[in-house]
């Protein structure tokens, strides 16, 4: 029951994510006419922003029903400790390991973070009282 | 120099310790809401978590600049790069 009932919430985290993806990918691929190294880092700005969102995705919707609740909230508790941490990490091998244009790293940060506030509105057009 | 390095590990602490302070309450009152909500209407459940999920997103969306913020500061500082070059 709670595994099928999962499905439609983990389908519509991973539509958000999947947008988020396909913004910073297409702005990495105008950043190309700034240069190699300015598209490389948008890109993994975009990726700083996107790989955490869906480890968060992964544990939000391990979940779902009315029954288990507070599994679902522990669920969020987990994937939002998982997504800080994993987003630090990130941070700290970009900024450490990587020849990037920080400008751009945080451009494609906050390309992905805008998209992720966009995507609501987008599916909000879609029916929400959908059968699951 | 070393006032610099203070000032910057102080700076990044407050900047991190008070974006998880303010997502952990934040998630608080998003996590009982949920409860609440999911006990007077079970059958609104599934559709509630994704919009907890969608209002998660913007939640943190200001810690995770913090975050990278606090980063930079720490691990390709400009003001240690302004005070060398």
């Amino acid at each position: 029951m709670s595994h099928s009932l999962s499905k439609y919430g983990r389908a519509a985290a991973f539509k958000v994510i999947a947008v988020q993806s396909a913004v910073v990918i297409i702005s990495a691929a105008i950043a190309l006419f700034w240069g190699f190294k300015a598209s490389l880092s948008i890109l993994l700005g975009g990726a700083v922003s996107v790989l955490p969102s869906l480890a968060f995705a992964y544990f939000a919707f391990r979940h779902s029903g009315a029954r288990s609740s507070q599994q679902v909230v522990k669920g969020f508790l987990l994937g939002e400790a998982i997504k800080f941490f994993l987003t630090i990490v990130l941070f700290i091998l970009v900024f450490k390991f990587a020849s990037v244009m920080i400008g751009a790293v945080f451009i494609g940060f906050g390309v992905a973070l805008v998209s992720y506030w966009l995507v609501p509105f987008v599916l909000d057009r879609q029916p929400v009282n959908k059968k699951v | 120099m070393e006032t610099i390095l203070a000032m910057t590990a102080l700076g990044v602490t407050l900047i991190l310790g008070l974006g998880a302070l303010g997502t952990a309450i934040g998630f608080g009152i998003l996590g009982g809401k949920f409860i609440e909500a999911s006990a007077r209407q079970p059958e609104l459940a599934p559709q509630l978590q994704v919009k907890m999920f969608l209002v998660a997103g913007l939640l943190d969306a200001v810690t995770m600049i913090g975050i990278g913020i606090g980063m930079w500061f720490t691990f390709a500082s400009p003001y240690l790069a302004a005070l060398q070059g």
